[in-house]
């Protein structure tokens, strides 16, 4: 029974109908009505649906950056409430078509919602303006942030996630540079890397427990190469300085802890990200090592141009053996 | 869904209108099913494949470079030479995908050896790109292997924009048409191309997808201006936006075809609306680019293509608008005029198509 609704699932692929083709005498007329008829060509709701988007998208994109460019105008002339008025009159129209507009698309809605949120943004820009306050100030970032926290939650989208995601990360930077100055860097960046390791966590909640209807996996996919990056640079930054810091302790607890359940995560829930992110920067940090001790790394180079194949390809080879041996259990399930 | 499965499927559409002669190799046709579901069937792996052989290359040429192998002319052409065509043998000989990285990796630097090591023993600027040219046309040929090939074809590419770009600057664009062109032509032949023989059938994704990086390429460097991009060389765009508009006209009117619109108001004011919007950017032909790109691809269901283009458009927008010499107050009245059109249109589009479903 499984099977055949696998077999609906699933759809026929472009490499399928080329791999049919070679092996066969398929006349081209046919491969052609085929490639049109599985839908690997777009149809003509995808197209209808395309359209719907992409104007309604461009449009109330090209509508807003137009006005935040008017805004950025010199405009010394307008009364402070003038502007401080028309932003939030536009902020409080498009919330109300989210909020009352009962016919309106979820999609759409919340696409409004993310553009309202971009809008808070220029408010707090423009009161920072008014009143002196710098424009990078880190708590006009925290106040972004905490005003747009409650549509992020309950709006469940994740391009609004992103935003949301990407301010937290910007506020803190600006806090350590505005703030909490005494932070040294690594410090920073092992905080930065504790919040886009937490969101992963959160998301992977979330798409466990389908709570959410769009497409979250690219998010967490993001998110997860960021989180990665921040922290390998930072294991790698400590072994040049020959981890003098204390935040580099505390950089190798936290890769050791997050690789750990990473590979655990990614094994159990069949998750290939993690399983190729880990190895690959465990990769970079031994080669990092190997280069540190050397003061004429001319030989490193071949060890390492011979690593990095070596790891590649058998990192490659096993990922492809697991992908492929999760795909037939799949099946016989 | 088993590789048996999906054929049974593939037969089943294609028993409604192919006759009985219908005749094809299971056997094969499942073994390359599988084959190619293990090697290629995650993005994450195709992503790892690319950047890892990247990172070795680099470290090689480091290797090489420090080793000092650019003391000795002759050694860096052999070593280039050794390298680009044992890549293309051992692509050949061992057939496996996840070789793939160690196999590119060679090859790329090979080709770049062999450039450097032309130019070093002052051999002419033509002999060494030709030599370069002649090592992708048969790596694009001889060589097995999905990576293989897409190197092959954007290094043919390259080398081809280089030459041009350096002899008759005047011209630097039409490559860049030229590419455009046969992406076009690739992309929308794909049943005839791929039925007509095994080998083409086999080169058709590669080529495809080589074409694809080949004319985005084009474009972003298009993009770089004045500066070191190619409009430094010759800076009257009108051919390339002509000819690109031309593709672009001529997939809206495919899709016009396939959306079944019939009503002449309807068709006038579709072409009115694109040629409005390419008569804007005439100047910036990386926008019409992007834009023919987006709709090539997501006519015939690229999704990956679809949305490496629809990223380059926001640049090349972003862009367009950053490099305008006006003021904020233009620039916003600029943004703001098209944003509201497009709103009102897609207004005028949902009541026109709910209007069409109702009929």
């Amino acid at each position: 029974m499984l099977n055949i609704s696998i077999m609906e699932e699933e759809k026929i692929t472009r490499q399928d109908v080329h791999i049919l083709s070679r092996n066969s005498n398929w006349a081209e007329d046919s491969v052609r009505e085929t490639l049109v008829s599985s839908e690997i060509y777009a149809s003509k709701s995808s197209w209808t649906n395309l359209l719907r988007y992409t104007l309604l998208g461009t449009g109330i994109a090209f509508t807003l950056v137009g006005i935040i460019f008017f805004f950025a105008f010199n405009w010394n002339e307008l009364h402070k409430f003038v502007k401080l008025g028309m932003i939030e009159a536009l902020l409080i129209a498009s919330v109300s078509l989210v909020l009352f507009n009962k016919r309106m698309d979820e999609k759409i809605k919340n696409f409004i919602l993310a553009g309202a949120s971009v809008l808070v943004g220029v408010l707090f820009a423009v009161y920072g303006q008014i009143y002196q306050t710098g424009a990078n100030a880190y708590d006009f970032f925290l106040g972004w942030t905490l005003s747009i926290a409650l549509w992020a939650l309950f709006s469940g989208f994740p391009v609004l996630w992103f935003i949301f995601l990407l301010l937290c990360n910007t506020t803190m930077v600006l806090y350590e540079q505005q703030v909490a100055v005494n932070w040294s860097k690594p410090y920073l960046y092992n905080v930065l890397f504790l919040i886009n390791a937490l969101f992963i966590v959160l998301m992977e909640f979330v798409y466990n427990r389908k709570l959410v209807k769009d497409k979250l996996r690219w998010l967490i996919s993001v998110t997860s190469l960021a989180a990665t990056t921040i922290i390998t640079t930072l294991i790698c930054i400590g072994i040049f300085d020959n981890g003098s810091e204390n935040a580099f302790t505390l950089s190798v607890v936290l890769a050791l802890v997050f690789f750990a359940l990473a590979v655990w995560y990614g094994y159990t829930h069949r998750q290939l990200i993690y399983l190729a992110l880990v190895p690959f920067a465990v990769m970079i940090i031994i080669i990092a090592l190997i280069i540190q001790p050397l003061r004429e790394p001319i030989g490193a180079f071949l060890v390492i141009s011979v690593f990095i194949i070596a790891v590649t390809t058998l990192l490659i080879t096993q990922l492809v053996k697991l992908n492929k041996r999760w795909h037939d259990t799949k099946i016989e399930d | 869904m088993t590789p048996k499965l999906k054929i049974n499927k593939l037969l089943q559409l294609i028993g409604a209108n192919e006759d009985t002669s219908f005749e094809y190799d299971e056997a094969r046709t499942i073994a390359a099913m599988e084959k190619h579901h293990a090697a290629y069937s995650n993005i994450i792996i195709k992503v790892l494949s690319i950047i890892g052989g990247l990172l070795a290359a680099l470290a090689l040429i480091g290797f090489l470079f420090l080793a000092g192998i650019y003391e000795s002319e002759q050694g860096l052409l052999v070593v280039g030479l050794l390298f680009a065509i044992g890549s293309i043998l051992a692509s050949r000989a061992i057939d496996h995908v996840f070789l793939d990285t160690t196999v590119i990796t060679f090859y790329a630097t090979g080709l770049i050896l062999v450039a450097v090591g032309m130019m070093a023993l002052e051999y002419s600027f033509e002999s060494s790109i030709l030599l370069v040219a002649l090592l992708s046309c048969i790596g694009i040929f001889l060589s097995k292997g999905y990576m293989m090939v897409l190197t092959a074809v954007i290094s043919l590419n390259a080398t081809i924009v280089i030459f041009v770009m350096e002899r008759l600057p005047t011209m630097v664009l039409l490559p860049v048409l030229l590419i455009g062109v046969v992406l076009f032509v690739i992309t929308s032949l794909e049943a005839k191309l791929i039925t007509s023989s095994e080998i083409v059938n086999s080169l058709f994704a590669p080529l495809q997808a080589g074409y694809f990086i080949s004319f985005l390429s084009c474009m972003l460097f298009i993009t770089m201006g004045h500066t070191f991009g190619l409009f430094m060389f010759y800076h009257n765009p009108v051919v390339l936006s002509i000819g690109i508009d031309v593709g672009i006209l001529l997939l809206i009117t495919k899709i016009i075809n396939k959306m079944a619109v019939r009503e002449l108001k309807h068709i006038v004011m579709i072409y009115a609306f694109a040629l409005l919007i390419l008569a804007c950017v005439f100047y910036a032909p990386y926008i019409a680019g992007a834009l023919f790109i987006l709709i090539l691809t997501y006519y015939y269901g690229y999704k990956a293509q679809v949305v490496i283009s629809f990223v380059a458009l926001l640049y090349f927008v972003f862009k367009f608008y950053y490099d305008l010499q006006m003021s904020l107050l233009v620039k916003s009245g600029l943004l703001f005029v098209p944003g509201v059109i497009m709103i009102a249109l897609w207004f005028y589009v949902t009541k026109q198509l709910k209007h069409h479903e109702e009929n």
